[in-house]
């Protein structure tokens, strides 16, 4: 059981760049600066800027309780599980925590590049919390899980980092505590190794122990928790149901934008070669005011000039979903310019996304302007437009008369066939 | 975390950190994470190195060998009527693990801030892991004293041995205090890690370690009483550990006030080294 009690967080703003530069002497005089001018001016003290990392927040989790924290980079996520396993302080307000606790911030915390895998797997293991006993009990399955039997006797440092991350979580895996708290672990690793570390933490939910999940990846959210909470900028947004909080979070957060303009030719992406004036998107050669139809085609232009003559330009677009995850990238490769030298001026290029391609939910999209060879980026922008597709399930889109849930970016119209071939 | 079973894991998390008391009393239970920290600073230092375990007596000893050839051959500094090899490693050994220790641990947290913003345990382990791993080096170089002094010359030691515990539990103290102001302080302002390698080499030259204390009545004709001046010099706590150590090796009148005022003074420095580290733990991961 996890109770947070209106906790916040501040951090002084900068506080990176002051902390990594502050030092004895500028302390003293800083010191005494203040004192000096609050003698002379005798004013209360100002109020200096604060970051407000979390701002009041409360919650509880229950004993056997799956519970996932979603939001947006900088929304206060890590810092909500910093406080919660101890790494740092909270600025006011309580937490109790009832029951062994073990925190996954990292897989592979604290492994030494010259010592062996072995060695590695003794005192990762001591540093998450696991005894001695617990350790040698182990020791062969975490080996087994990690598959890394016949390297477990080499320096860590000649692994490769799918090893080191295998070894790592599986060290994790075989962590017993009553709470867990686990933080992006999923972002590292290749699919098949998530789908195990996925499996992994659903077990373990499934034991009645109470696990704290923090992600951005929201497709294993929605698997693994039935409850989620979003954060933004510091504060609890929403708290319920994983499927309506996850909706809450594309609707609210993830950003419309149906086009971007740089009316200030100094101050657009891009360089002495080219540089964009504007992106937009459109359906059917019409602007967008709010979610697309997913049986619409859309079209996206860009709008950019080229200062100098006789260079080959590439343009692409680059849509990636709301927590930054690739979907898909095109280039221009219409043989009328592609790999051809181009006078300078100003020109438009499009690419049309043909309908019952995507599936529902919110993308934003990313525009470059390359030169093609030496290949080389000149303008990268990487959310320049946003918006989202909806099926309103009139019964011809590529669901069919299934009401449910289809996962995936893509939904595209496929050529499916059936022949009966035995009675 | 770290288990015992009989005791009720529930934690409290506020503003303030955790009570001093309450803090001391979940050490113990991290006693196993102390040990594979131990464990893990020894097997890092010997690890890919062809002579392992050796560099651990030849660090020190080509040390001494120099400073005796610039002290002894050429500046002919007096050694008390002992070969001046034995008389500089009687104090340079427990010196050398003293200054290995705070060095090592004004970098202890700053150095493993991976571990430090991504996993609790009491952060006193990381300075407290180097101290303890060093004692080792310790026992490998005194008990090279003792062959070095028997065979190359005929020296034994005597009686004195016994009183070793003494002089090394104030060593031990002098410099778990030390390493936490130096570790809490260090990553708080990045110029202590850069001084206080200058620091602790200056501070070798005000130890009696090159050089006997003696000297300091004899040759700068104080007109202070000798008694007062071995006093004033107990307030700087190695001075009684050098001089300890010295007599504990080399035989001759234990220095009993010089040795009971520097457990005085390193007591204090050892504790208020462990509340400046506790107080400053819970803002620690801020400034990593």
């Amino acid at each position: 059981m996890l109770e947070v009690h209106a906790v916040s967080k501040h951090y002084p703003l900068g506080v990176a760049r002051a902390q990594s530069e502050e030092t004895l002497l500028s302390q003293v005089f800083k010191g005494s600066a203040r004192a000096l001018t609050q003698l002379l001016s005798r004013r209360a003290k100002a109020e200096p800027s604060i970051h407000r990392a979390l701002d009041n927040v409360s919650l509880t989790v229950n004993e056997g309780e799956v519970v996932s924290v979603i939001g947006h980079n900088g929304s206060g996520k890590s810092t909500l599980l910093k406080i919660l396993s101890r790494i740092t302080a909270p600025t006011s307000g309580e937490v109790r925590v009832r029951g062994r606790i073990a925190s996954l911030l990292e897989v592979g915390t604290g492994f030494h590049p010259d010592l062996s895998g072995r060695d590695n797997v003794f005192l990762n293991a001591a540093i998450l919390g696991m005894r001695r006993d617990e350790i040698l009990r182990r020791f062969d399955d975490i080996v087994s899980f990690a598959g890394v039997e016949s390297f477990i006797d080499t320096p860590v440092k000649s692994y490769s980092s799918g090893m080191k991350v295998r070894l790592g979580f599986a060290v994790a895996a075989h962590l017993d505590p009553d709470v867990l708290m686990i933080d992006e672990v999923l972002s590292v690793g290749d699919a098949a190794f998530q789908q195990r570390c996925l499996s992994r933490i659903e077990e373990f939910g499934s034991t009645g122990r109470t696990i704290l999940y923090v992600s951005h990846h929201l497709p294993s959210v929605a698997r693994l928790s039935r409850r989620s909470i979003l954060l933004d900028r510091g504060r609890i947004a929403c708290d319920g149901p994983t499927l309506a909080t996850i909706r809450h979070y594309e609707e609210t957060i993830g950003v419309f934008r149906a086009r971007t303009d740089w009316p200030e030719v100094g101050s657009a992406p891009g360089d002495d070669t080219t540089r964009l004036r504007s992106v937009e998107v459109t359906s059917r050669g019409q602007p967008i005011t709010g979610p697309v139809d997913l049986r619409d085609p859309i079209e996206i232009h860009l709008v950019y000039e080229v200062y100098q003559s006789g260079l080959a330009i590439l343009p692409s677009v680059h849509l990636h979903d709301l927590t930054g995850t690739p979907v898909v990238s095109s280039i221009d490769n219409h043989p009328e310019w592609h790999g051809r030298p181009r006078p300078a001026g100003v020109y438009r290029s499009s690419a049309v996304f043909p309908g019952n391609l995507f599936n529902e939910g919110s993308f934003q999209v990313g525009v470059a302007v390359s030169t093609l060879s030496p290949f080389q980026n000149h303008a990268y922008v990487h959310s320049a437009l946003g918006f989202s597709f909806y099926d309103p399930i009139a019964g011809d889109s590529t669901r069919g008369q299934y009401a449910g849930e289809l996962k995936g970016y893509f939904r595209p119209a496929l050529d499916w066939s059936t022949s009966r071939t035995a009675a | 975390m770290p288990v015992n079973p009989s005791q009720a894991h529930d934690t409290l998390i506020t503003a303030e950190g955790a009570r001093l008391l309450h803090y001391l009393r979940s050490l113990p239970s991290y006693r196993q994470l102390l040990m594979f920290l131990v464990w893990k600073d020894l097997k890092v230092q010997v690890a890919h190195t062809v002579l392992g375990f050796g560099w651990l007596v030849l660090r020190p000893l080509l040390n001494a060998l120099v400073l005796t050839l610039v002290f002894g051959r050429l500046a002919r500094l007096p050694s008390e009527g002992h070969p001046y090899l034995l008389f500089l490693l009687s104090g340079f050994l427990p010196w050398s693990y003293f200054s290995g220790i705070a060095g090592k641990s004004a970098n202890s947290l700053i150095g493993n801030s991976a571990l430090v913003t991504k996993v609790y345990f009491p952060r006193l382990l990381l300075p407290a892991s180097l101290a303890i791993a060093g004692l080792l080096e310790l026992a490998v170089t005194l008990v090279f004293f003792f062959l070095l002094a028997a065979l190359a010359y005929g020296h034994l030691p005597d009686a004195n041995l016994i009183w070793l515990p003494l002089p090394l539990l104030v060593l031990l103290m002098v410099t778990l205090g030390t390493s936490f102001w130096l570790a809490a302080l260090a990553a708080r302002f990045r110029d202590v890690r850069q001084a206080s390698g200058y620091v602790i080499q200056l501070l070798m030259f005000l130890t009696p370690v090159i050089w006997p204390l003696s000297l300091l009545t004899e040759r700068l004709h104080l007109s202070l009483e000798p008694a007062l001046v071995q006093l004033l010099a107990g307030l700087h706590p190695l001075v009684g550990v050098v001089e300890g150590f010295r007599r504990v090796l080399l035989g001759g009148n234990m220095p009993w006030e010089l040795l009971g005022l520097s457990l005085l003074t390193a007591t204090l420095l050892f504790l208020s080294g462990v509340l400046y580290f506790q107080r400053s733990e819970r803002r620690l991961a801020d400034g990593l």
